[in-house]
Parts: C-alpha cells; structure tokens; sequence
C-alpha cells in the first residue's frame, strides 16, 4: 500500500464506522420505520424531530468547541454552496418523496438492512432516481446550477458572531424539546 | 435525582451559553482601516500572517510577514510592540494572540474580519453607484489609503456588489466582492479573523 494511499483508505475507514454507527443509532431510535417517520408529519409522533435535532445540536456544539480548542478547523470544512431555485425544487421533491415512501435515503437504508420490504422498495427507487438524474444531468446543468447565492452559514446570515448563534440554536433546542415532550405526554394521556 | 435527558439539556444549555461568552473575549480587535492608518502614518507595528506560506504568497496585508506558533514563540520584539495578527482560523489567532499575552507582549490584536476585511476596506474599497454623501466622503479617505497600498478602489459598484461587513448597515447578506476579490478571498476561511 502507497503512502499516498493511506490517507484515503483511513479516511474511507472513518467515515465507515461513522456511517454504521448512525444507521445503528437510526435503527435504534426506531427510524427504520415508515409508520413513525410518517407520524412526524401528523404531528403524531415527534421522535424523528427529536432525533435529529439531537443529533444537529450534539455536532454543532461539539464541531464548535473543538474548533475552539484548535482540535478541527472549521475553516477546512466544505460547506456546500446554496443554489436557492434547484434546492427548493430539490427540497420539494425529497419532502414528496419522503411523505409518498415514508422513509428518507438514511432510514430506507435502515430498513432495507433490516429487511423491511418497504426499505428495499425505497431504496430501488432511489438508485433507480440517482442513474435516471445522473443520465438526464446535460438538460438539468442549466436549473442544477441556477440562482447561486454563494457559501451561506447562519452567523453570515444573521450578521451575529458564530457563538452567538450556537447559543440561540442551543436554547430554540431546548425550548422545542421541552415541548414537543409535552406535546407527546398530551397526546398519550 | 436528575433525568438524563434533564442533564443532556443543561449541558446543551452550558456548551451554547459559553460559545456566547466566547465571543465576548479572546483578543483585542483592530479595524483593517485602523491598521493601514497606522502603517501610513508610519507608527511601528508588527503584522503576523499565521496563514499557509502559500496563502501568504498569494496576498497578504501589506507589511505583513509569515509565521507560525512555533515562530511566536520565539520571538524576541520588545515587549511593548504593537503587534497585529491575522490568519484563516479563529482558533490558532486566539492560540497566538493568548501566546504572546502570556509572553508578555502587552498589545496584541487581531484583524476583526481578518484578510477579508483588509481588501474590501483597503485593498479594494468600493463605492455604491447610489452612494449617500457621507459615503463620498467616507470613500475618498479609503481611496487614499487603497492608493497608497497600491489598491484599487471600485467607483459606482451597484450597492448589491459591495463588500459587506460590520462596517455597513446591511452586513455582508448579498454582498459580493469583485471576481479579483473574490478569488483571494475563496482561499480565506470567511469566518475566521
């Protein structure tokens, strides 16, 4: 194995044992199923938000303070650019299919390797949806690449030092947690 | 007995309360217009680049000069210099700017919004094509700053194009710099110092 190799496949390794533990975390929190993943939508059960709200706050904090401590640079980040139009649309389209499926790419990886059937579906349907854009992408270059706006962050947006923002996520989290807790003890008693 | 998820939730609370309070210390700021004024009048101060050798030799902040922590360290100025710093990670300016603190060095600062702001005040103002009296005014003065670092200032830049920051009433929201501009600064972490 080459020096230069070594990097890339440690890298890939990394980003393995990420994967695995988030599918296991999903599957443990129960998002392998459509049933509840659908009921976030009713505001029937609020698990999935809770979740990944979690998990928003848990990197966000942890992202910050380690870039504190000179551990990450968080300059070396890519943040991806926003491109307003084809991501609304974008957006549009994966709530859709979200809501038709009842299942998002992560959870239908889930519940394909639990054998759900309805996992497997989605799944198909999503490599079926990645060749079809992938073959049709020479007309879709001119929407992909439409209404740049840039590298946006949520500081830059709201002219507010990073750490502040990190504060008033971290207090909107808690607050909605609080909440939707209360919300879901209504809705069981 | 606190719940765990009681506990989860003060600590979020702790973590994003300190990330606040964060902001509020670390190292002095210095303005890019505050700076160049300085280096005009030909007051002596010391300006560290603590960004990659090759950031650096792209575009610098004119009497800038390359270093590491390591260089820092090894620093032998007096103690009262006046001593600048800029880089592309908030994390090692606050990791210079505390280093020489501990040092000794009594006046130390960091660029507010580091290289970025150096060139879309003194490298490359701009002028808003509808620009309001005070604007001119405030415009002539950074022209003749941007001249003489060899800059270029930009006249009758529709507003939407101007570079924004903590030193217009819009902030950056929908600020673009010019492609020039833009190039330098896709190298620069925009939210670093």
């Amino acid at each position: 194995m080459s020096g230069a190799a070594t990097p890339a496949v440690a890298t890939l390794a990394i980003a393995f044992a990420i994967g695995g533990a988030f599918g296991w975390l999903l599957e443990r929190a129960g998002l392998g199923s459509a049933r509840l993943l659908v009921g976030q939508f009713y505001f029937a059960n609020l698990t999935v938000f809770k979740v990944l709200f979690s998990a928003l706050v848990t990197a966000m904090l942890g992202a910050f303070w380690l870039d504190r401590a000179g551990l990450l640079d968080l300059g070396g980040v890519y943040v991806p650019e926003t491109f307003a139009a084809p991501q609304a649309l974008g957006g549009l389209l994966f709530g859709g299919g979200l809501l038709l499926a009842g299942l998002c790419p992560g959870t239908a990886c889930v519940a394909a390797a639990t054998g759900r059937s309805d996992g497997l579906a989605v799944m198909a349907g999503l490599v079926l949806g990645i060749l079809a854009f992938n073959l049709a992408f020479d007309w879709l270059d001119q929407v992909y690449a439409s209404t740049p706006l840039g590298t946006l962050t949520l500081p830059d947006l709201l002219h507010l030092p990073a750490g502040v923002v990190v504060a008033l996520v971290a207090v909107m989290a808690v607050v909605m947690f609080v909440a939707a807790g209360r919300a879901m003890g209504r809705r069981r008693a | 007995m606190i719940g765990l998820r009681r506990m989860l939730g003060l600590a979020a609370m702790v973590l994003g309360g300190a990330a606040a309070a964060s902001e509020m210390t670390g190292p002095d700021w210095t303005t890019a217009v505050a700076l160049a004024e300085r280096i005009q009048a030909g007051q002596p101060t010391q300006v560290f680049d603590l960004r990659s050798r090759a950031a650096f030799q792209r575009f610098h902040v004119a009497s800038a000069v390359p270093a590491t922590l390591a260089d820092l360290l090894d620093l032998s100025s007096p103690r009262s210099a006046s001593i600048v710093l800029y880089g592309d990670s908030r994390a090692r300016v606050t990791q210079a700017w505390a280093l020489l603190r501990i040092r000794g060095y009594r006046h130390v600062a960091s660029l507010r919004q580091g290289l970025y702001e150096w060139i879309a005040r003194v490298y490359e103002p701009a002028l808003p094509v509808d620009a309001t009296s005070a604007e001119r005014a405030e415009f002539d003065r950074l022209a003749a700053l941007s001249r003489y670092f060899g800059g270029q200032p930009r006249l009758d830049v529709p507003r939407a194009a101007v570079p924004g920051g903590y030193w217009t009433a819009g902030g950056g929201l929908g600020s673009r710099p010019s492609v020039e501009t833009a190039l330098l600064v896709a190298a620069i972490r925009r939210r670093g110092c």
